[in-house]
């Protein structure tokens, strides 16, 4: 291996030049970002916390225009947060071979796991918590198309910009210090977490593992929004047609 | 890696001597074989074997600060780590005493607190392996913790001010630590991890 520096023939696995001390290699673990990252990832987390304890002070669930503005507060907050990572969250927006196995698993799997939980919620509610939980559609009830505003609040935005925050934004920021499985971990968490509801924690952490495993496996968020577009579209109307 | 204050004074206290090098094909820092007579550095861990004893010991004395740094970011991860163990501790206290008293069917107060008293626990057990990664989570988990009980009930927001302040610090300067120590733990491996160049 010859130096770059003064040209001394070295040996094959040196790491240094042995004339002039130079390196020769990569260091095996470079950190590709700085400690500004963690901020960032730690400053969008709290950003969004005291976004949705804000919502329960103003009564969002009141008029259904409010859940329409909350969306696209959160959105806004989402690509403020992904215009300061553009390049890498970007790279994962991009689709490139789908595989039909995977999507055919998606399409049937959502759907069946939100039947389940569905029905494990409603056994809850009834049974323990002594509560009567409406469907998202009702919330809309007013408004000139419930049932497509409704798909739109509660499944295509969820499924478009949680998982750009989730599985974009933070896990790019995470992945460098924490590494691929353990940011699959931070994010599942950070993403079950943030639904403010302990029992979720019981779907929510496994399906923000999934998601993650997805987006670490597949270097793509788009099976992560189709699965979660189909969970949160099947449980609307689950709401609307067995409530 | 790491080594304790004792064993490192020990370390430091061998730099009043000389550094004596009796074979000049083996590395004296990293013990790597195979140097050759004109290698002024070891190709392995960059020590300069045919230095100066002052530039030798600078490279000891910088491989010493590492080790003293690195014991500085583990006593950061442990305090980070105990605090996990507290909170789930307190959690699950919590959980018995008020979640018992309630005359109900399904204590429910109970099954929750032991739910969060578990996700701490885990977390906690967790940082041994990835401490980074555990205490980050650990963090964001006290943070939802906070908002939800302030929703429920906005004065305590403010309640225990002093208690959240440590507690949120020693999370940040544990996953400051432990980011630290994770690149500081794999350098220093690199500086001692011998090679055969023969």
């Amino acid at each position: 291996m010859i130096c770059p520096a003064c040209n001394h023939n070295n040996h094959p696995n040196a790491r240094f030049c042995s004339h002039c001390g130079g390196e020769l290699s990569a260091p095996v673990y470079v950190a590709t970002r700085d400690m500004g990252s963690i901020t960032k990832t730690v400053v969008f987390f709290v950003v969004m916390v005291v976004f949705i304890v804000s919502l329960y002070f103003i009564d969002i669930n009141s008029n259904y225009a409010n859940i329409i503005l909350a969306n696209i507060v959160f959105s806004l907050i989402v690509l403020v947060f992904f215009a300061m990572d553009f390049r890498d969250t970007l790279n994962v927006l991009k689709f490139k071979d789908p595989e039909p196995m995977l999507m055919t698993a998606l399409a049937t799997g959502a759907p069946v796991f939100a039947l389940g939980v569905f029905f494990f919620v409603d056994y809850l509610n009834k049974n323990i918590f002594d509560i009567y939980i409406i469907s998202e559609y009702y919330l809309f009830i007013d408004s000139p198309a419930p049932l497509l505003l409704a798909l739109i609040s509660t499944a295509v935005f969820p499924a478009i910009f949680e998982e750009i925050a989730f599985r974009g934004v933070l896990f790019n920021m995470l992945e460098p210090f924490a590494g691929k499985t353990p940011t699959i971990f931070i994010t599942a968490i950070m993403f079950s977490t943030i639904h403010f509801s302990l029992i979720s924690l019981l779907w929510l952490f496994p399906i923000g593992l999934l998601f993650g495993y997805l987006r670490a496996r597949h270097n793509t968020l788009w099976y992560g929004i189709i699965g979660h577009f189909l969970y949160n579209s099947s449980v609307v109307l689950y709401g609307v047609l067995l409530a | 890696m790491a080594m304790t204050i004792e064993e490192l004074r020990k370390e430091r206290n061998k730099l009043w001597q000389s550094i004596v090098i009796e074979d000049y094909s083996i590395c004296y820092n990293c013990k790597t074989k195979g140097l050759k007579e004109d290698d002024q550095f070891c190709p392995n861990c960059r020590f300069p074997q045919r230095g100066t004893q002052q530039e030798m010991k600078k490279f000891i004395s910088g491989i010493h600060s590492k080790q003293l740094l690195l014991i500085d970011k583990e006593k950061a991860i442990r305090k980070a780590r105990n605090v996990l163990y507290i909170l789930a501790a307190v959690n699950f206290g919590f959980g018995v005493i008020f979640g018992f008293m309630q005359k109900v069917q399904i204590p429910l107060v109970f099954v929750i607190c032991a739910i969060v008293a578990a996700i701490y626990f885990g977390l906690a057990l967790w940082s041994t392996k990835k401490p980074f990664a555990a205490i980050i989570s650990g963090f964001f988990v006290y943070i939802v913790f906070i908002a939800i009980n302030a929703i429920a009930d906005p004065h305590t927001l403010y309640q225990g001010l002093l208690w959240k302040v440590l507690i949120i610090s020693a999370f940040v300067y544990g996953y400051i630590g432990a980011r630290d120590s994770e690149q500081l733990e794999k350098d220093l491996i690199e500086l001692h991890n011998a090679k055969d160049l023969t």
